[in-house]
């Protein structure tokens, strides 16, 4: 039931009007509804800066050379600030997180490779698992390598959490790599072809080097992440007060002495978690920013 | 009214009151002109072609007029843009309603795609607050006719806009356009992407719906222009990359006796 | 389970679109070393894969024995005294996850929309990368921070304001703690808001220029476009992220672990907002140490749980991201 008049020159003055009298609440709703959003934005920068905030400033008078260096030490009613230092988590982190480099990079570079040149069912399912892998809560692979290792063979090893931690590392680093190499245009990869060179050699020539940038995105990325992870270390790599550099004897890691700090009975552990925080983000920033900058290495390419 | 004696034209133009004015029109990008010192006059229900080789600023000027360019950072434009007489961008008027009597057709079909067809032909008065459902349904049918597209969806009116082929959907497009009923409809380069089975499409639909609104149609094909134009404009890009205008005129004189003869050899086909 | 982003979700082309291009095959005559090679990696890798799930299936046969229907029948979970009933967990998971995404995807959608039409362009990049650093922080940190910094605020002044706005009303009543479900809630809204933001502005970003200029030259307000023209176009992506998000949520283990207050009393059921609990992931962590005896088993069956709701939630978010992706081609 339309109240206005068909007349054109009505119709006309009708918008008009309707949209002169409606524009200042449009005008009001609109300018509402962006104040939102930049409210939105806001408050998704508040935890960061009191995060920030909170870990550099806790932290950062941990950063001393004897903290780093020297051992935990478990404090004592006449001694309850004596907790010694991180020297031995942070020898127990480095030992875990470089032998899982080792084995992650050439077993996730292969896997990639082989997803790329290969077909078949089987790949399918392969790269199927791997996306998966990435969204898995960690502590499954922690239980996985608890089950496997531990409970076979009652002890704890440094490489145990290795171990766990490549089931982290490879999927990210695989996934990556993989886009990589798909990256790399075809008529690179037709013109080794055509020069006569075999698959191997073009894959070892022209396409790795073609997609370094990326897969170095996935390495740095994988071991940012990997660097940080607690769940899965936890429960295989024992403990060690001591710094250990021998990967078949237990260890404490960087996450896990927070873990132990975290529910410590004295306040004096509790506040250093501070500083193993600072400690540790300042590694995981490290390489996120590293992987970073090789993303921006890609897009310039 | 103004007769066309009594106004001070740069061109001789047939009598007819003139719906947009351009005065001196330039477009810088960050401080770079794109195009600049347009003069000309659009007259009321007449269609007015913008022609040139690529780069000489016809999209760019076109643009300007319904202040597009208002969403590119850095971007001004300088003189005057007279709608009815009154300056667009110096007007108390709030944007979004000199924007809604100055209706847009892009090169690219451009319908919501999350829309229907008739929540498409009807979205501009959505968004200027109508909301007599009667209005609208019937706007629909009003437009949709006017765009000749009423007859092949008036079975579908609630199907995705996206079902439709590329010519219907520009067609979509100039319905929704022309719902708001702008007194002046900017095209810029609306056939290009499309058949040549809907561009003729679109051209009938151009010539006839200058009795409802005055079109400015900015084409890269002169024979288009030609066709469908009453009037034309010719830029070209001077050395220094700055497009401008050479020649104003009837389409007539300037495809068949331009002044200049640099719009010569355009329509001649010299250079494209 | 750290940090998912989008730099480590690249939709890898169908095995077939990329190489359909370059049409060969590895010929089976030559570099006959390499593709066995390759081969041996890949089925070595399929081999563990596959062994992983046997494991966690195998062991958490006993658990399923040990603990039997009770898991699904009775009500409450208290690993010290042997009773295992899901349902507190899951009621525990399924809560913190929800308001963290309630908090978590207004704000990121928001921030998103904020980054791209707010921000100046060349900012933007600036901007993201801050809020994406959020992704990074580790869970532990996030414990840390959670149970030293979050939780005195709350106990202290949060969780009495909400009581007091609320007059002591349901669920808002009983003891303030700062632990427990609320804090829960916030520190897991803070960890996926990230994922949110970017994908979402991935997506918004995506959305061709036409479709915004089309909506303003008929006349419509800032507001209007984005409400009714790019956010509905952004909805499957945003969809997208929110299932992603959901999936981190459901898996979340350490800092969970340290800020539901579980380890040191478990509600029998998180019943109000300030209640302590436990979610699937946290108790696993939580009980791991004293995982001997049978029912360490059980655990070993929430393991297996948590992997199948996490790994069907995360396959349904990668293929709606990979199906947004094609939509505007």
């Amino acid at each position: 039931m339309s109240t206005v008049d068909v007349g054109t020159h009505d119709r006309r003055e009708f918008i008009r009007t309707t949209s002169a009298k409606s524009y200042r609440r449009r005008a009001v709703s609109s300018r509402i509804f962006m104040s939102l959003l930049v409210l939105a934005l806001t408050i998704a920068f508040v935890p960061l800066a009191s995060i920030l905030q909170n870990v550099v400033g806790h932290g950062i008078h941990y950063l001393t050379w004897g903290f780093l260096t020297t051992s935990q030490q478990l404090p004592s009613i006449t001694n309850t600030n004596g907790i010694g230092g991180i020297g031995n988590a942070l020898a127990g982190t480095a030992v875990v997180d470089l032998i899982a480099i080792v084995i992650s990079i050439p077993t996730a570079i292969l896997l990639a490779i082989s997803m790329f040149e290969l077909q078949g069912r089987w790949v399918v399912a392969v790269r199927t698992a791997m996306e998966t892998f990435i969204g898995l809560p960690s502590i499954v692979f922690g239980v996985f390598t608890y089950v496997s290792l531990v409970l076979t063979t009652h002890q704890y090893h440094a490489y145990f959490g290795s171990l766990a931690l490549t089931f982290i590392m490879v999927p990210v680093m695989t996934v990556n790599a993989l886009a990589a190499l798909q990256s790399v245009p075809d008529t690179l990869i037709e013109a080794g072809l055509s020069l006569g060179l075999r698959p191997s050699r073009v894959m070892l020539h022209i396409i790795l080097p073609a997609a370094r940038a990326r897969v170095f995105t996935g390495i740095f990325l994988a071991f940012s992440r990997a660097v940080g992870e607690t769940a899965p270390i936890l429960f295989v790599i024992g403990a060690s007060t001591l710094p250990n550099f021998n990967p078949g004897a237990q260890a404490t890691s960087l996450p896990t002495l927070m873990w132990s700090y975290l529910t410590g009975a004295y306040p004096s552990q509790r506040e250093a978690c501070w500083g193993i925080a600072l400690v540790l983000m300042v590694a995981v920033l490290f390489f996120n920013v590293l992987s970073r900058v090789f993303v921006a290495r890609t897009q310039q390419s | 009214m103004d007769t066309a004696e009594t106004r001070d034209q740069p061109t001789s133009v047939a009598v007819s009151e003139p719906v947009l004015s351009l005065r001196d029109v330039s477009v810088l990008f960050s401080g770079k002109a794109a195009v600049r010192n347009a003069t000309f006059d659009v007259q009321a229900n007449k269609v007015t072609s913008l022609i040139g080789p690529s780069g000489s600023g016809k999209t760019t000027l076109l643009r300007a007029m319904n202040r597009l360019h208002e969403l590119t950072p850095g971007a001004t434009v300088t003189g005057q843009i007279l709608l009815e007489g009154e300056d667009l961008y110096k007007s108390t008027v709030p944007i979004t309603v000199l924007r809604s009597r100055i209706g847009m057709v892009f090169q690219r079909p451009n319908p919501f795609p999350t829309m229907s067809i008739l929540d498409n032909a009807v979205a501009g008065l959505r968004f200027i607050g109508v909301r007599d459902k009667a209005f609208l349904a019937e706007s629909a049918e009003k437009a949709l006719s006017e765009a000749a597209l009423w007859d092949s969806v008036k079975d579908r009116l609630k199907a995705p806009a996206a079902t439709l082929s590329g010519g219907e959907q520009q067609r979509l497009c100039i319905a929704r356009a022309m719902a708001v009923e702008p007194e002046v409809l900017l095209m810029d380069e609306p056939t290009a992407s499309l058949d040549p089975v809907a561009t003729q499409q679109i051209e009938e639909l151009v010539m006839s719906l200058k009795q409802f609104v005055t079109i400015v149609i900015v084409t890269h094909n002169m024979q288009q222009a030609n066709r469908v134009s009453d009037n034309c404009a010719f830029l070209l890009m001077a050395e220094d990359r700055t497009g401008e205008l050479i020649e104003f005129d009837t389409t007539e004189k300037i495809f068949n006796d331009p002044k200049d003869s640099r719009t010569l050899d355009y329509t001649l086909g010299r250079f494209g | 389970m750290e940090q998912v982003t989008t730099e480590n979700l690249e939709p890898t082309a169908d095995a077939g679109s990329a190489q359909a291009g370059r049409e060969r095959k590895l010929p089976t005559g030559s570099d006959r070393v390499y593709r066995n090679t390759l081969w041996t990696v890949l089925t070595l890798v399929g081999v563990i894969v596959f062994y992983f799930i046997f494991v966690l299936v195998k062991n958490s046969l006993p658990g399923w024995q040990y603990a039997g229907w009770k898991m699904f029948t009775t009500g409450t979970w208290s690993f010290g005294d042997n009773k295992f009933s899901v349902w507190p967990l899951v009621l525990g998971t399924v809560l913190t996850t929800f308001f963290a995404l309630l908090m978590a995807v207004p704000v990121g959608v928001g921030a998103a929309l904020a980054i791209v039409y707010l921000i100046p362009r060349r900012l933007r990049l600036a901007v993201s990368s801050l809020i994406e650093l959020l992704a990074v922080v580790p869970s532990i940190v996030y414990g840390v921070w959670g149970a030293l910094v979050m939780a005195g605020w709350l106990g202290n002044k949060g969780e009495p304001w909400l009581k007091s706005v609320a007059h002591g009303a349901w669920p808002f009543n009983g003891a303030t703690s700062g632990y427990g479900m609320t804090l829960g809630s916030i520190v897991l809204a803070v960890m996926i808001m990230p994922i949110v933001t970017a994908i979402s502005r991935d997506v918004i970003v995506a959305v061709p220029k036409e479709l915004t200029e089309g909506a303003l030259s008929l006349g419509a307000t800032r507001g209007q476009v984005i409400r009714k023209v790019i956010l509905p176009s952004c909805k499957t992506g945003i969809v997208g992220a929110v299932t992603l998000a959901t999936g981190r949520a459901l898996g979340e283990t350490i800092a969970l672990a340290t800020v539901l207050g579980g380890v040191t009393q478990m509600s029998p059921w998180p019943d109000r907002a300030f209640s302590t609990g436990s979610t699937l992931a946290a108790e696993i962590a939580i009980d791991f140490g004293a995982i001997t005896g049978k029912a360490g088993n059980v655990l070993f069956a929430l393991s297996l749980i948590l992997m199948l709701i996490v790994g069907v939630v995360t396959y349904f978010a990668r293929s709606i991201i990979r199906r947004n992706e094609r939509q505007f081609r």
